[in-house]
């Protein structure tokens, strides 16, 4: 036997080996690079998110920067699977987050690999946490019956054995049987007598062209085509600057990569909200994913989403608690996402619960506005909130793609949107952020439409900015002289508009992370980054630059 | 006279129109090959878009990961199981009207299997991967029990439809000859493996037939009692369901049988064999798909009522969306379009004819279609915790893909009929010996 009889066998079994080879070199390398778990947060009742970190350190045992690492999340359902969670880059102090959204409560295992570069061998490590929350709708079954699980396998194998045995044995003997049955014959009779032969119309060479049609045409066809041919594009890439958001993509008008045109913004002062300690956990009195950021009187409050606190920054830039709830009480801020400052008060809008909480500037709960207004098709998630003078206060609910402006008493008086996802001039995808400029028209962040629409008090459509700049708002503020500023996840900036509605720049290229709420006072932009904490971005008097 | 040939047509004149589409296709065979060529040419040109930039031309999203092609794969899946159901039963019932339609099933069964088949491929965006499936299956994942259970389905089905098809090979060896040229002739030289016909031959082939027959039907059944296990072990508004296994094999020989009235209705029409397939045919086809419809529609009911009654927190917005919100128009067009017409056109005397049938079986199988997409989709858009609905819409790529897949069915059948008889020559030849008291029992005027 030669090796040309036998090459066929060698490749196949080449390309096995080769197949079986990925994904096993990981921490097979040179030792010395090391992937440090830092401790997550854990995830409590009502809380939506946390953040996996780890450290790379090379075998200097220095922290490596600018290195790309990969989470999975361990899935256990149908046997060990390893389920990519994102990507993140480490930063100077070598360490790499991820915001992850669980989606199941108890235990999980996370893997972090790296898969090594020239200078660094490929590692990972694995580390664990719990999620006692949020609250699923919809439970995870527990698998049980272990003993019926064990053996059902093996009697669905046989069964399954059997099946093929018959249909095995089926084939054999009818194709063996009618065989035989003919050679029993073949003495006495002509196989295959043909009688008065019919001429059937040529049919084999068509075919042939037929394909060779197909071929010639379908491949330079499916290469020629422009990307855009399969619809709006729509990238399944959810990271952005290196963090993982999830959730939610930009459609319709969205634009997945909108072009960046930095402006030179001084930053004024920024405060680190969330503190890790030595071993990368959270330090107790740090904040956990705050969302928003409010200006009370000279008071500047920050909405602590993940732990139900409403801090304040001290003088020396420390923060500290002015209000602290828990999950279960009625008044809980666990889950807020969005607040508005009126009257030497902040208003919270707490998408979980559905409920408007009235907080003074000294951090007491004055008040609980619950929202009278229709059901939904979805339940009510507030994302957005803005007081107007006389103290009525619109809410975006993003679930039923709706802005609805309630009185005081949280009684409806009037509803933007049509309750489904809309392009239109009366309709939204996932409203989000609200603002009221300084004539008392309505700024609303059109979200998975990439927009900012504008309305009057009245609620009639003025006009929309942002096209073709904005591929993932969340959050929208106007300074005294009309300009907009508009939070962008996907781009982790803040994208600066002229009170015309044309395109500026954007704020925060490199400096931001994750730019959640933003507000502008006293000519300072405060963008409130759920990662990097609290910026201050100087802006410019002159009307025409930011 | 026979039962199952016309009171005009004599025993011989079957094998004439059996090899119809071989030996005289006409004109209108290249049109319409040419017409659904196309089509699946546009389809192939999309599939290869998607293969160069990947499931980001699709409109699947990161939560509506099973938009369109998961609704194919279940719904051709599923009428391939009513093709192989009605011809399985009724052979094993042996009723004789049967005779001219089993081909046509059982060929609609194996390609539109290979078509469905397709559909979980086309759905990866990296199909270059699916060795993991093999070098990583889980045995405990329903998607592992779907491949398995596909396959063995699909060589249960290739068998059941080459087993009959072995005396009608047999026929084309010897009736073609030398003309038939040398791929051809050689082609059945293999596969008719030397029938002659005897007593002794055709005993050996009815046991095996008889054999596969039995087999098929609980495995058309587990196939699609594992799709639906697939939607009814996930943890979705919607899909928990005990009920769901039922519910698809019911909803898939719904299908099926609709399916199957149609191939025969286009084929007869195309290849004129009105004398051996005529209204009775059609009338005995549509009281069975009356009574699937009236099964479909009580299991719909039973299942929305229980739902519905107790309006759990999930399934609420769910059924709100179904039934009053955005999909309410698709919903309801199908309760109207898919249940309600086809009750009314067989129902009456007066519409029970061939273009009433074929029209309620059209109109069953575009609302199968739309209630397959209405069970996948917003069993996945409705969010578990509190976000947005998430909106899928079909992109031109999913759209062009799906009109491919259509289109390949009765493109595979023509071409498979260019070289393989469409009539089964044995069978009906077998019937035509029957006594004359069974002719009795059928009509002896068209009533056409």
């Amino acid at each position: 036997m030669t090796i040309r009889t036998l090459w066929p066998l060698l490749a196949v079994v080449a390309v096995a080996l080769w197949l079986r080879s990925d994904g096993a070199a990981f921490g097979d390398g040179p030792a010395g690079t090391v992937l440090e778990p830092l401790e997550s947060s854990t995830i409590g009742t009502d809380r939506q998110s946390t953040i996996l970190s780890v450290r790379l350190l090379n075998d200097q045992d220095q922290p490596l920067g600018g290195a790309t690492v990969t989470f999975y999340m361990l899935t256990t359902v149908f046997g060990e699977r390893l389920m990519k969670a994102g990507d993140a880059f480490t930063d100077a102090t070598g360490t790499a987050s991820l915001i992850y959204e669980p989606t199941w409560v108890g235990d999980h295992t996370v893997v972090v690999r790296f898969p090594g570069d020239a200078q660094n061998a490929s590692t990972q490590t694995t580390f664990q946490f719990a999620a006692s929350g949020p609250v699923p709708v919809h439970e995870n079954a527990r698998f049980g019956l272990e003993e019926v699980r064990r053996w059902l396998p093996f009697a669905v194998g046989a069964a399954l054995l059997a099946v093929w045995t018959t249909l095995g044995l089926v084939i054999v003997t009818t194709v063996r049987g009618l065989r035989a049955a003919t050679a029993a014959l073949e003495p006495q009779m002509p196989l295959a007598p043909v009688i008065e032969p019919l001429r059937p119309v040529p049919f084999g060479r068509t075919l042939l062209a037929l394909l060779a049609l197909l071929a010639l045409v379908a491949l330079p066809g499916a290469w020629l085509l422009p990307r855009q041919w399969g619809g709006e594009e729509v990238s399944l890439s959810t990271e952005s600057g290196g963090l993982t958001l999830g959730g939610l993509e930009p459609q319709g008008g969205a634009t997945a990569d909108a072009p960046q045109k930095p402006l030179a913004v001084p930053l004024d002062r920024s405060v680190q909200t969330m503190v890790f300690g030595e071993g990368g956990q959270l330090v107790p009195g740090s904040a956990d994913l705050p969302a928003d950021v409010a200006l009370v009187n000279d008071r500047v409050l920050i909405l602590d989403t993940n732990k139900g606190r409403i801090l304040t920054v001290t003088p020396a830039g420390e923060i500290v608690p002015v209000l602290e709830t828990e999950a279960a009480q009625e008044g809980s801020l666990s889950g807020a996402t969005a607040m508005a400052a009126h009257e030497e008060k902040v208003y919270v809008a707490n998408s979980t619960s559905g409920r408007v909480l009235v907080v003074d500037a000294s951090g007491r709960l004055e008040e609980i506005i619950i929202p009278l207004v229709p059901k939904g098709l979805n339940p009510l998630t507030l994302a957005g909130i803005a007081v107007t003078d006389r103290g009525e206060i619109w809410l975006s609910d993003s679930g039923n793609h709706r802005v609805m402006l309630l009185d005081r008493r949280g009684e409806l008086r009037s509803v933007i949107g049509e309750g489904i996802p809309s392009a239109g001039e009366q309709g939204f995808n996932a409203p989000a952020g609200l603002a009221i400029d300084r004539l008392g028209n309505l700024l609303v962040v059109d979200r998975l439409n990439g927009l900012v629409k504008q309305y009057s008090p009245l609620g009639v459509f003025l006009g929309a900015l942002g096209e073709g700049h904005l591929a993932l708002p969340r959050s929208v503020a106007v300074d005294e002289t009309g300009r907009v500023y508009v939070s962008d996840e996907k781009s982790a900036t803040v994208a600066a508009f002229g009170a015309d509605g044309t395109y500026r720049g954007s704020i925060g290229q490199g400096t931001l992370q994750a730019p959640y709420g933003i507000k502008v006072k006293d000519g300072l932009l405060y963008v409130m980054d759920r990662l990097a904490g609290l910026f201050a971005f100087r802006l410019q008097a002159d009307e025409s630059v930011p | 006279m026979s039962a199952v040939l016309s009171p005009h047509v004599e025993a011989g004149d079957v094998r004439e129109a059996a090899l119809r589409p071989i030996l005289r296709p006409g004109s209108l065979f290249w049109v319409t090959v040419a017409v659904l060529g196309l089509i699946v040419l546009a389809g192939m040109v999309a599939y290869l878009h998607q293969l160069r930039f990947g499931l980001a031309v699709t409109g699947l999203n990161q939560r509506v990961s099973w938009g369109f092609y998961i609704s194919n794969m279940v719904f051709f899946i599923g009428i391939s199981y009513g093709g192989a159901m009605t011809s399985a039963i009724l052979r094993l019932t042996n009723a004789p009207w049967r005779a001219p339609l089993s081909r046509m099933a059982e060929t609609m069964a194996v390609v539109a299997l290979m078509v469905g088949g397709l559909f979980p491929i086309i759905d990866l965006g990296r199909p270059d991967r699916m060795y993991n499936l093999l070098l990583h299956g889980q045995v405990g994942s329903p998607v592992v029990w779907d491949v398995v259970a596909i396959t063995t389905y699909m060589a249960a089905g290739l068998l059941f439809l080459y087993l009959p098809l072995i005396p009608d090979i047999a026929v084309c060896r010897d009736r073609l000859g030398p003309a038939a040229g040398g791929l051809r002739r050689a082609l059945y030289q293999l596969l008719s493996v030397g029938w002659q016909g005897t007593s002794q031959q055709r005993h050996i082939l009815e046991r095996g037939i008889t054999v596969v027959a039995i087999i098929i039907i609980p495995l058309a059944v587990s196939v699609h009692s594992v799709l639906a296990w697939l939607f009814g072990v996930t943890s979705r508004p919607g899909w928990d369901s005990t009920i769901f296994a039922p519910y698809f094999v019911l909803g898939a020989m719904f299908s099926g049988v609709a399916t199957v009235i149609l191939i025969v209705a286009a084929f007869r029409k195309a290849y004129h064999l009105e004398a051996y397939i005529r209204q009775e045919h059609f009338q005995y086809l549509s009281y069975i798909l009356l009574a699937l419809t009236l099964a479909y529609s009580y299991f719909m009911f039973s299942e929305y009522l229980t739902v519905g009654y107790k309006m759990h927190e999930t399934d609420g917005p769910l059924l709100q969306l179904l039934m009053t919100g955005r999909l309410a128009p698709f919903f309801w067009l199908f309760v109207v379009g898919g249940l309600v017409l086809p009750v009314l056109l067989i129902a009456f005397p007066q519409t029970r004819n061939i273009p009433g049938i074929t029209i309620a079986s059209l109109a069953v199988l575009l609302g199968m279609w739309l209630k397959r997409f209405l069970i996948v989709v917003p069993g996945l858009a409705e969010p578990l915790m509190p976000s947005e609905l998430t909106i899928y819409w079909p992109s031109r790529v999913e759209v062009a893909i799906t009109l491919a897949a259509a289109a390949a069915i009765p493109l595979m059948m023509m071409l498979f009929f260019r070289v393989f008889p469409i009539l089964s020559i044995y069978e009906m030849e077998e019937f035509a010996e029957v006594p004359a008291e069974h002719a009795s029992e059928t009509p002896d005027a068209e009533a056409e």
